[in-house]
This record gives structure tokens, C-alpha cells and sequence, in this order.
């Protein structure tokens, strides 16, 4: 009705229609910034699943040395405890034994290598002796906004092949003899050597 | 409508519009939404970045540990063969030592059979605990007479044999381990993501840093020093049961015979050093050196006496400069067996620390002490800081099982440093979010094979450890990548390694004019 806008506008002015704009467009721009934090904050926690699984990685790989075991879970708590927690993160970090981390819908493949030579040769032989290993997370985000309405899951994977064959992880060929030696056999080796 | 009705047409609505201000709003949150959206794409893509960072480190870190490894499984292989070499060495020495010393015992207790034998009444008893003895030596003097034909066999036998196994081993190993090095470099950093990862050492090749020695000195010394001493003292234990017929001694002689005959002797060589728990067992044994843990402290006190040990209030306890302070066994007394020493480095200084009742000063003393800890002794009387002159080195026969040894250069050659590349644009917009280096993206890691226990290639205790990249930022590549043949240099050594796609890669992806602007 044209004539009475007419009218309400004679009657009125401007006065009030930015405020009903303003409100209008508030929820646009309320969604942009509730999208703006919510990707910061799953980028940052995106991150600290990276941080924590190579975290992992590597403290296991320094202490396999040491110990065959490792501590692997030992060191998994820690880290969630160090890393995760404080953001309200809880993660399930598991370990494989194959080193390879498997791009997202792809199958493992252990063998990839570059070049002929190395994918013909090397790789395989690197499939059968490397002791490489892989960790996995699996780690729950916590939203203070949740648009899609569903909770956060990162994955992520970190792969290293870290045990470098010490005393500690072989044991030397007199221990391997007395240990097939066994029983009294492996007193009496162990009385002179 | 003529031309003057349209133009007062069109200051009507001029004025129509400049008087209306409705929708100015709507153009304004329009155009801040819009920054809104250029702001939440900035923030997907600085996300997007800064995690595949992350993740490029990630991966540059885990190659430079992984290529590393296999350099430090190569030392520790080795180790391991050497040590099994110089095992076996030492049990080669026992036998001929055992083999040596038995008869003559044997004629001993057969002597003694008869001598003791003519004792009335209890001779018969002695005489049956001698054939005894004498049964219990033949047995193994035949089982080290078989042992010697088989694992000797003057030079021939099996554990000969096996050393020079061993040897081919480590040859086999030294080759090849780098190689396992670069492979295994690229396809841990393929599993982290990136498109290719390549291992580099001070010369490029991650090469394992050993080299051939010769079996004297260099598996000669490590034996006598170690399971050749230590298996040595098992043995003479158990000849003990035989020792009326004087067998220790014997052995004990056969053992040193046996060692100068097939490693010349070790009077030239390093002192053999047996360790010992305690000064008192250090001086009985014709004394040596005595290791200390070194400390400085303070101490209170409330007179200007130093009080007793067990008395004093330590503070500012810090590390004194030697850490472990060597000494003669007789120090600081000749019949001082404590484990602890104190000596006062200066003090006492008084100093006030509050005033009583009646207002007078308070005093405490304060003296700066060095408290010694015994450790351990190394017997021998030599001078640490004069060892003796290691024996001359004697050319190989080409027969004899040589040890694999470190290179002069190994602790520079022991660095890797990781190049792990990625080609990656910002997933949104990506046009109008170039960075300075394009789509391509490296990231560096340094890792170091070290060996915490001794830098050896006896001792199977390599490992690996990250490490600031300094073959990168301290200007030890720098020169290298700087000179205009770096990148034939790099092709040629990955193609000499039949690493082409690598190096073809680097080649398309013109890597190397971001190696210094990373």
C-alpha cells in the first residue's frame, strides 16, 4: 500500500529504519562470526592433534633405545595429558607397527618410494627390515559453537622409524646362544662369559 | 517530455534521494559482511597453512630422525659384528691358554697322586681326591682339545671363519647403509605428507662415516680390555678347584702367552684398566687412579669454624669445573677410605644477619667448600693426562677378521639434515593468497647420530636425536648452495644414487632458489 507508507513515512521520517536494518542483518553477521571463530578454534585444535601425535612419535622413538618397549603408552597419556586436556580435548592414540600412514581413502602402502630402482629394490627390502612405526589419533574437539551440529573428530597420523638396533633391543649373540642354550648349559655360560 | 521537464525531473529526485536514508544500513552490512567473508577466508586459509606448517615439519623432523637411523643401525651392526669378533677372539686366547696350561697341571697332580700316596692313612683318601682332579682336567682337556680344532684350528676354524663373516658383513653394511638411509627418508616423508623427503649430510650422500682397521691394534686392544679380561678372570676362578696343581698360575701365564703371540703384546698399548669400588682395594691392588665428584657449596656456620660434615648447612650448591676430579688412590690419605672429602676454597666471611634484643649485631660465617665424592678407581698407576703411546698399527694380512673403525671425520659426517617439499596453495581463493615462494614449500630438520656411552664402534649404543638445523642455518651448506653448480652437484650425486626422480623433482620444482629463503 503505497499511500500509507506514504503516510507513515510523512509521519515518522527515517527515524528507526536503520535500527530494523540493523537488526535484519545481525544475524548474518553474528553467523560470519560465529564461523570465524569456530574455524580458528578447529584449525587450533587441528593442530594441537598434530603437535600431540608427533609428539608421541618422537618421545617413543627417543626411549625405544633404552628399553624395546618403549613406554608407548606411557608416553600417549602424557602427551594427552600435556597437550589435550588443557583445551578440553580427549584423543585415543594407538601405534602401528607397518610405519605407513595412509592418505585419507587410500589403502597403505608401504612401498612408496621414488624411482624405479628404489621401488623395485629397495622398497622391499625396506618393507621387510625397517622398523618403522605409525601413530594414530584420534582426537575429540570441544565447540563453544556448533553449527554443523555434530562434535569436531580429528585424525591425524605421524610416521618415523626410530629404533636404532641397540644392545639394549638385540642383546648380543652370547645372549642368544645362552638363551637357546638354556637350563643348566645356560648357568654354567653364564658363570665364564 | 521535453528537455526541461526532464531535467526538473531529475533534481526532483535528487533531492528525493539525498533527503532519504533508508537502506544506507542495508549497503553498509552488506559491505561489512562481505569483509566478514574476506576475514573468515583469511583465517581458513592462514588456518589451512599453518596446520600444513605444522604438518611439513612434522614430516621434516620424522625424515631426518628416520634417515639418521639407519645410519646409527649401520654403527650399531657394526659394533655388534666387532664385538662378536673380539668375543670370540677372546675365547680363541682361552682355549690356547687352557690348552697350554692343562698338561702341565696334569703332570703336577699326577706327581702329587704319587707323593701323597706314600702318607700313611690318609694318603689313600688324598690320593682318590687327586684322581679326581685329574679325571675332571682330562675331561676338559679333551673338550678344549675339540674346541680348539673346531673354532680354531690354528687360524682356520669356525669362529674364524665367522669373523671374517662378520667382517663382510660389516663391509656390506658400511656400502649399503646409506642408501636404506635416503629410501627410507623419502618414504617416511611420503607417509607424512610431503611430496618428497631427502636426507643430506655434511657431503651430501648420507654416507655411514667407518672405515677398515686392522685386527692389531684395533681388535686386539678392545679385546684385551674387555671380554678377553673378563672372561679370563670367570676361568681362573674355576681353576681354583685345581689349585694345588698350581693351574691358575699356569693359565694365568698360558693367557698372557697366548695374547703376545697373536696380537704382539700389549706393554706398548693403553694400560689395561680394571675399575674397583673402593681406595682401600685401589691400594692393595698397587694402587691407580681415583675418579671424585666435584662440588662447590657454601656453608653456615655460626662460629668462624668450619663445622663437621654431617653438621654443616649446605647452600648454593653448583658444579665445580672438572665435574669428576682424578686422583691417586692415596688421596687425600694413604689410610683414608672415606667416600666423602671436603676442602675449604676460601672463608670463612662474616656476615650480619639481624641484631638481638639488646640490639647488637648478629654474625654468621659463611665458607665456600668443595665436596669430593668417590666415584670409582681405575687400577694401574698411569698418568691420565700421559696415556701411553698406543701400539704401532700393523699392516694387515689380508687373512686376519679386521674390525670396521670410525673415520677421523665421523662426528662432522654424523649430521642429516632433511629437506622435505610440498606443493600446496591456500584451498580458498587461492589466486588471490600467493605467498612469496609460490605453491612450493619446504620445511628443514637436523637430526645426530650420537653415542651417549663412548664414541666407538664398540660399544652398540648409537642413536638418534633431533637437533637445531645448523648444516643449514650455521653456513656449513650455506657455501655449498650458494655456488651456482649446487643444483648439478645435487643431481648428479641423487643420480649417482639412482635417486632421478628425486633429483628431476628438485629440478622441475626449482627448489633450490627457495633453499635459502625458507
Amino acid at each position: 500500500m503505497p499511500g500509507r507508507r506514504e503516510t507513515v513515512r510523512r509521519v515518522r521520517g527515517d527515524a528507526g529504519l536503520a535500527m530494523a536494518e540493523f537488526v535484519l542483518t545481525m544475524p548474518i553477521i553474528a553467523l560470519v562470526l560465529m564461523l570465524i571463530f569456530t574455524f580458528g578454534q578447529v584449525f587450533l585444535e587441528r593442530q594441537r592433534t598434530m603437535v600431540a601425535v608427533r609428539e608421541v612419535g618422537i618421545r617413543h622413538a627417543a626411549s625405544i633405545p633404552a628399553s624395546p618397549d618403549g613406554g608407548f603408552q606411557t608416553h600417549a597419556d602424557a602427551v594427552e595429558a600435556q597437550i589435550l586436556a588443557p583445551r578440553g580435548m580427549s584423543a585415543q592414540i594407538t601405534e602401528r607397527p607397518d610405519g605407513s600412514c595412509p592418505r585419507h581413502g587410500e589403502a597403505a602402502d608401504y612401498s612408496e618410494v621414488h624411482d624405479d630402482l628404489f621401488q623395485d629394490i629397495l622398497a622391499p627390502i625396506l618393507s621387510k627390515i625397517s622398523a618403522g612405526r605409525s601413530y594414530e589419533i584420534h582426537a575429540d574437539g570441544r565447540r563453544l559453537f556448533n553449527p554443523l551440529g555434530r562434535d569436531t573428530v580429528y585424525e591425524n597420523c605421524f610416521a618415523i622409524d626410530g629404533n636404532p638396533w641397540t644392545k639394549e633391543e638385540t642383546g648380543t649373540p652370547l645372549d642368544w646362544i645362552k638363551k637357546a642354550l638354556g637350563g643348566l648349559a645356560k648357568e654354567i655360560a653364564d658363570v665364564f662369559f | 517530455m521535453n528537455d526541461d521537464e526532464r531535467g526538473l525531473r531529475v533534481t526532483r529526485l535528487d533531492a528525493t534521494l539525498s533527503r532519504d536514508e533508508g537502506g544506507q544500513i542495508s549497503v553498509l552490512a552488506v559491505l561489512g559482511a562481505a569483509a566478514f567473508a574476506c576475514l573468515l577466508i583469511l583465517i581458513i586459509n592462514t588456518g589451512w597453512t599453518t596446520s600444513s606448517k605444522i604438518g611439513m615439519q612434522n614430516a621434516a623432523d620424522a625424515t631426518a630422525i628416520s634417515g639418521a637411523t639407519w645410519v646409527a643401525r649401520a654403527l650399531n651392526i657394526i659394533s655388534l659384528n666387532n664385538v662378536t669378533s673380539s668375543q670370540m677372539l677372546a675365547m680363541i686366547l682361552i682355549f690356547r691358554a687352557l690348552d697350554d696350561s692343562i698338561p702341565i697341571a696334569l703332570e703336577i697332580l699326577e706327581a702329587e697322586k704319587y707323593a701323597v700316596s706314600l702318607i700313611p692313612y690318609v694318603g689313600a683318601a688324598l690320593a682318590l681326591i687327586i684322581q679326581a682332579q685329574i679325571i675332571a682336567l682330562k675331561v676338559i682337556e679333551t673338550s678344549v682339545d675339540v674346541l680348539i680344532q673346531t673354532v680354531d684350528a690354528n687360524g682356520n676354524g669356525l669362529f674364524w671363519t665367522t669373523m671374517k663373516i662378520l667382517q663382510g658383513v660389516s663391509l656390506a653394511v658400511q656400502k649399503s647403509f646409506g642408501f636404506l638411509a635416503l629410501a627410507e627418508g623419502d618414504r617416511v616423508a611420503l607417509q607424512n605428507g610431503a611430496d618428497f623427503g631427502l636426507v643430506v649430510s655434511r657431503n651430501i650422500f648420507p654416507g655411514v662415516p667407518a672405515e677398515k682397521g686392522t685386527m692389531r691394534p684395533d681388535l686386539c686392544d678392545p679385546t684385551e680390555r674387555g671380554p678377553f679380561t673378563e672372561y679370563s678372570d670367570g676361568v681362573r676362578t674355576a681353576t681354583y678347584i685345581w689349585i694345588n696343581s698350581g693351574l691358575p698360575a699356569f693359565f694365568e701365564a698360558s693367557r698372557r702367552a697366548a695374547y703376545s703371540s697373536l696380537c704382539g703384546g700389549s706393554t706398548e698399548g693403553p694400560p689395561t684398566t680394571r675399575r674397583v669400588g673402593s681406595l682401600a682395594e685401589c691400594r692393595l691392588r698397587g694402587g691407580g687412579i681415583a675418579y671424585w665428584a666435584a662440588v662447590l657449596s657454601d656453608v653456615w656456620s655460626d662460629t668462624p669454624k668450619l663445622p663437621p660434615m654431617d653438621a654443616a648447612v649446605l647452600f648454593n650448591t653448583r658444579e665445580d669445573t672438572p665435574k669428576i676430579a682424578e686422583r691417586t688412590c692415596d688421596w687425600p690419605s694413604p689410610f683414608f677410605n672415606a667416600k666423602h672429602h671436603r676442602e675449604t676454597v676460601s672463608g670463612p666471611r662474616q656476615v650480619e644477619i639481624g641484631k638481638d634484643k639488646d640490639g647488637n649485631p648478629i654474625y654468621r660465617y659463611i665458607f665456600t667448600v668443595r665436596d669430593y665424592s668417590f666415584l670409582s678407581a681405575a687400577l694401574g698407576t698411569e698418568d691420565p693426562a700421559q696415556p701411553r703411546k698406543p701400539p704401532p698399527r700393523r699392516a694387515s694380512s689380508g687373512n686376519e677378521p679386521d674390525p670396521y673403525m670410525l673415520t677421523s671425520t665421523a662426528k662432522e659426517d654424523l649430521h642429516f639434515l632433511a629437506i622435505v617439499y610440498r606443493d600446496s596453495a591456500p584451498p580458498v581463493a587461492p589466486k588471490y593468497f600467493v605467498s612469496a615462494l609460490g605453491v612450493h614449500r619446504l620445511a628443514y630438520g637436523q637430526a645426530r647420530v650420537f653415542n651417549p656411552t663412548a664414541f666407538d664402534t664398540f660399544t652398540q649404543e648409537w642413536q638418534v636425536t633431533l637437533e637445531p638445523a645448523d648444516l643449514l642455518e650455521g653456513g656449513r651448506l650455506n657455501g655449498l648452495t650458494s655456488s651456482p653448480d649446487t643444483l648439478s652437484r645435487i643431481r648428479s650425486g641423487a643420480s649417482l644414487i639412482s635417486f632421478g626422480n628425486v633429483a628431476s623433482f628438485i629440478e622441475r620444482a626449482n627448489v633450490m632458489q627457495y633453499w635459502n629463503n625458507h
